[in-house]
């Protein structure tokens, strides 16, 4: 048991994040960050996970701005032309609304428009999903917008070490970064390994083996399809869940790996069904491995309705695990 | 919305396979209107809609079998969901509730197949290509009927060897090889068992056709000109048996419950040859039909068994059967009881013959009539007085024409 | 209106006057020829002729230093050559050539060298408001003394990013200055009508720093007004506002109907004209004589003639590069 002490710690999806940030900000003097709240709120941003690095770093380099989300983009694109490696904070995924100029305009496009001449090594951080009652402009899942951009790199971690590696990886790397949280994730408890932690992206990771059926899941219907899986396990039907941990680029090796095993698949995301990231999913195995497939891929997604307030319109707003269960048992009828 | 269900269609059956569905999935139907062909023990059978709406799902495609009184599709209205009603008949296991839909599905009306393609998942498919299983032969347990891989599992294991030797054959040439493999199984099983459950034997005779043939003509020449069939040799023997049978209701009965029954009508089947196999429609109350009548119902029975489209009242309720091989040169044979009749009359080929007529030999179209009868309904002596009643009438074929 | 108050910038030499007089030649040379190029049909897209509006890159950007970093605009071209932008590149990337600047892959509007300090012209009014404002951050973060430009139009004043970027750069005093080439016209919209102030130098006020109002058609008055906005961002002292009043002769593009100005305006502005302006104060000064400035134009002429040729020659791109340069 010490032995597994050393080398890995147990840590919120906050406290990962909050270190990876620590980490390569100790690492790389041109990495900073700013957001609303990032530095000042409950002793750093209002999920805690910029804690503490204000009285390590200073105001400069966390720097809390007022409530101008398109400034926010484009100083940190502009920015990171002039030489920083910005991390920019977006409270809610839902404010990134006010930034699409110069996230997908400006950062997505500068590289290829000048000729590759120029890099945008900026990271846009921020945090999707519902399921607490924040209703329809604070709980969406918009990583389907980021992913249709190209130049744009989307990454979606689910679990704190995921949140880490990913995180570090995302700085590091030279392109505009779309870094996608989940608000019911932070509080989330898992073992991170200690000292350098990087994981790459594009590569997804196989959370559990199955036999029978895929379920390809995003943040919180990671978890579900895990619950589901357990359900499941008692009655004989195994399902091996995909977290593909970066939607662009999409690790597809893997899922049609999967698929090519099982020749079921179902495909979970919070974010609304129409033109939702499981379509591309779909398209794509469909494209690749239609002789895989037994049965038609399923799509349990959340519904094509602003995300309600009342907690019983909001349950049923998203997918949960009951339906990944019965989702599975019925493509195994 | 109604559940069509496999109709019973025959005493005995117990199965059906679809042959084809004759509206496709989406169209309208009316109730009355013909919605699909089924093959029976007998043959195929043409079966109405029981509602008025659109056929919302078909469960069961052409060439699987389901056992009569399930469901085989679903006629309703747009909209309506058919969904519960499809996997609780397409082979949910045992023991395993059927999952309510999880989804608050926005479900779009359903395209695809009333159109004769086999449903088959492109796994299973690409599975029964490589080891060389026959879609074909195979029910689908997956949603909708769709063959899924399982399917195509459980039948290598099954037969490894068969499902190899299956996928060539002569019904690839009709086009309706599910028909032929239903057909060919059912006439193995009803011959199998009249030889095993009945004491059957044959008799043969011949009949003098000379006059036979020259009635035939003129009759014929008569017939055609009043826009009518020439009778063949087939009519005429049916005539003649239906006349033999009133004077002899012996031959006219059949073997239940440990005893004699006579029947009080003569409905005569006339066996007809497709390259499926054997089917026998029927000629009812021959005894009552004129030549020209048998003559023209025989036709149009040939023709529609031909195409498989014989409705069932046209199969069943036979008492006795006439068979011809002569057409292929067969002078005489045994032909096989048609359970659950007593008798069956085999005709062979005319032929011209040396016989004696007197002291002089003369060349004379000569016919073999083989009469099968079941000794458990008559004796040899009976059998022999009825044959030879049906030899005179064709001797003296002027009482063909008598009512 | 406030003035800037720090000191002005150092006066031009003679030499470096000449600079300016053959920079101001060079900008016009090379729209005209891109308008030629234009009707000829060798260029695709359409193109913002920057023609009578000079002065002002010309001004601004003799007040930087190397290192120094603009943004720019649609109307770009006469930016990116005051930068010290190659017309050759330039020319090849108009006519969307591999050698382009941007491999043929931006075109007019997205022309850059990040390198030199261009940080892109752009395609998105208001667009470069946020990236300047984000390199001066960037500077000032790391210590550097360098300063960003941002050249913009009267059109901008009324996107939502001049306000959320000037109230950026004044609370974190960000080493920026915000050049606005008021032209009078966005696209058809009169700036006396379509901005809440009568004078566009009001609302540097608003977000608390100094803003002034210049004659954009004087290349040394704008010098002047820049070269002061320039040294109180080098001194840490934040941003300025600098609107430079000018004209542009011809349409918001090609093909624009101008139907919604009279030619009596023109031709009155014409009469302004910066390049004319300068040229009569350096005969005046003699600091050049009529023949070495009709030498000064010939040369510039046949420096684009050879940009255009370059350009001409240059192959298109390899389609197969399409997918190259998405990601670093």
């Amino acid at each position: 048991m010490s032995a597994v002490e050393t080398h890995t710690r147990v840590l919120t999806y906050s406290e990962a994040l909050n270190e990876a940030l620590r980490e390569e900000m100790r690492r790389d003097a041109r990495v900073f960050v700013m957001g609303e709240d990032v530095a000042v709120w409950g002793g750093g941003g209002v999920f805690g996970v910029t804690k503490g690095l204000v009285e390590e770093f200073g105001p400069e380099r966390v720097r809390d701005t007022p409530i101008s989300e398109e400034a926010i983009a484009a100083l940190a694109v502009g920015a990171a032309m002039a030489g920083a490696r910005p991390v920019a904070e977006f409270m809610y995924a839902d404010f990134m609304t006010l930034a699409m100029e110069p996230i997908v305009n400006q950062a997505a496009k500068i590289r290829y428009m000048f000729g590759g001449k120029a890099r945008v090594p900026v990271v846009f951080r921020a945090q999707e999903g519902a399921g607490r009652g924040n209703a329809a402009q604070h709980s969406q899942s918009l990583e389907a917008w980021f992913c249709h951009i190209p130049g744009l790199k989307v990454v979606t971690p689910s679990t704190p070490a995921d949140a880490k590696g990913l995180l570090v990886s995302a700085i590091r790397d030279d392109n505009p970064v779309v870094f996608l949280e989940h608000k019911l994730l932070y509080n989330t408890k898992g073992p991170v390994p200690a000292g350098e932690h990087t994981v790459p992206l594009g590569v997804a990771a196989c959370r559990r083996e199955g036999r029978h059926v895929t379920v390809v899941g995003i943040h919180t219907t990671v978890l579900k399809a895990l619950e589901a899986a357990d359900r499941l396990a008692a009655e004989g039907i195994e399902l091996e869940v995909i977290d593909p941990r970066t939607l662009v680029p999409l690790d597809l090796a893997a899922i049609l790996a999967s698929v090519r095993k099982t020749g079921r698949l179902i495909v979970t995301h919070e974010a609304y069904e129409r033109c939702g990231i499981g379509a591309e999913i779909i398209a794509q195995v469909v494209a690749d491995a239609f002789d895989a497939l037994d049965a038609p891929p399923v799509r349990l997604c959340g519904a094509n309705v602003p995300v309600p307030y009342a907690a019983s319109l909001e349950a049923a707003a998203l997918p949960q695990a009951d339906d990944i269960a019965a989702a599975a048992r019925q493509l195994m009828a | 919305m109604t559940e069509v269900v496999l109709p019973k269609l025959g005493l005995t059956q117990e199965e059906g396979t679809i042959v084809r569905w004759i509206k496709a999935e989406g169209s309208r139907v009316a109730k009355g209107e013909v919605l699909f062909e089924v093959l029976t023990d007998k043959a195929t059978i043409e079966v109405e809609a029981p509602a008025s709406g659109v056929l919302l799902r078909i469960l069961v495609p052409e060439g699987a079998t389901a056992p009569v009184a399930t469901p085989i599709a679903v006629i309703g209205e747009p909209g309506e969901r058919s969904e519960r009603i499809a996997r609780a008949s397409a082979g949910v296991q045992a023991g395993r509730a059927p999952a309510a839909a999880p989804w608050p599905r926005i479900d779009p009306v359903s395209t695809a197949s009333g159109d004769g393609r086999i449903r088959v998942s492109p796994r299973a498919k690409a599975l029964a290509a490589a080891r060389g299983v026959d879609l074909r032969r195979l029910r689908g347990s997956g949603p909708d009927g769709r063959i899924i891989e399982r399917d195509v599992q459980r039948a290598l294991e099954a037969a490894p060897a068969a499902s190899a030797a299956s996928s060539a054959g002569p019904a690839s040439e009709t086009g309706r090889p599910a028909v032929a493999l239903q057909l060919r199984a059912i006439i193995a099983r009803r011959m199998t068992e009249s030889l095993q459950t009945t004491a059957q034997l044959t008799l043969t005779s011949e009949a003098d056709m000379a006059d036979a043939a020259r009635l035939r003509d003129e009759a014929g020449a008569e017939l055609e000109r009043r826009g009518g069939v020439r009778p063949t040799y087939t009519d005429l023997v049916v005539r003649a048996a239906a006349i033999a049978l009133r004077d002899h209701p012996r031959l006219n009965a059949r073997w239940t419950d440990g005893r004699v029954r006579l029947l009080p009508d003569i409905h005569i089947g006339v066996a007809v040859s497709l390259e499926e196999g054997l089917v026998v429609p029927v000629v009812r109350h021959a005894d009552r039909a004129t030549l020209a009548e048998i003559s023209a119902q025989v036709r149009d029975l040939s023709e529609r068994a031909r195409g498989f489209r014989l409705r069932p009242e046209e199969l069943d309720g036979g008492t006795f059967t006439v068979t011809n091989l002569g057409m292929f040169g067969v002078d005489a044979f045994t032909p096989i009881l048609n359970p659950p009749e007593a008798a069956i009359l085999g005709v062979g080929r005319v032929r011209a013959r040396p016989v004696a007529v007197g002291d002089r030999v003369e060349v004379r179209p000569v016919m073999a009539l083989s009469l099968t009868f079941d000794h458990r309904v008559v004796d040899g002596a009976p059998a022999a007085q009825f044959l030879q009643r049906v030899t005179h009438v064709l001797e003296h074929p002027y009482l063909l024409l008598l009512p | 209106m406030s003035t800037i108050q720090s000191a002005a910038p150092p006066e031009l030499s003679p030499a470096r006057l000449v600079d300016v007089l053959r920079m101001m030649l060079r900008m016009r040379e090379f729209d005209q020829r891109a308008l030629e190029l234009y009707r000829e049909g060798v260029m695709r897209g359409t193109t913002h002729p920057y023609i009578g509006m000079e002065a002002v890159a010309a001004g601004v950007c003799a007040a930087l230093r190397p290192g120094d970093r603009i943004t720019s605009t649609h109307r770009g071209h006469g930016h990116c050559l005051a930068k010290g932008g190659d017309p050759r590149l330039m020319m090849a990337e108009l006519l969307g050539r591999a050698a382009g600047y941007c491999k043929g892959k931006g075109g007019s509007m997205h022309i850059a060298d990040v390198e030199a300090g261009i940080l892109g012209a752009n395609g998105i009014v208001g667009g470069g408001m946020g990236l300047a404002t984000g390199a001066a951050l960037a500077s000032q973060l790391a210590g550097r003394d360098d300063v960003a430009v941002c050249f913009f139009g009267d059109g901008a004043l009324n996107q939502g990013i001049f306000h959320e970027a000037a109230n950026l750069a004044a609370i974190w005093r960000l080493p920026v200055v915000y050049v606005c080439e008021n032209n009078q016209y966005a696209m058809s919209a009169r700036a006396d009508r379509f901005t809440s102030v009568p004078d566009p130098a009001v609302r540097a006020g608003a977000y608390g720093f100094p803003g002034t109002t210049c004659d954009g058609m004087d290349v040394l008055a704008v010098y002047a007004a820049a070269g002061r906005a320039i040294a109180r961002a080098r001194a840490g002292q934040g941003p300025s506002l600098v609107v430079c009043t000018t004209y542009r002769y011809l349409g918001h593009h090609v093909g624009d109907p101008l139907n919604y100005r009279d030619k009596a305006e023109v031709e009155a502005w014409r009469t302004k004209d910066p390049i004319e302006r300068l040229r009569g104060q350096l005969l005046e000064r003699r600091v050049l004589t009529a023949a070495e400035t009709e030498a000064m134009q010939a040369d510039v002429a046949a420096e684009i003639d050879e940009a255009v040729a370059f350009a001409k020659a240059s192959p298109e791109p390899d389609p197969r590069t399409l997918a190259e340069d998405v990601y670093a």
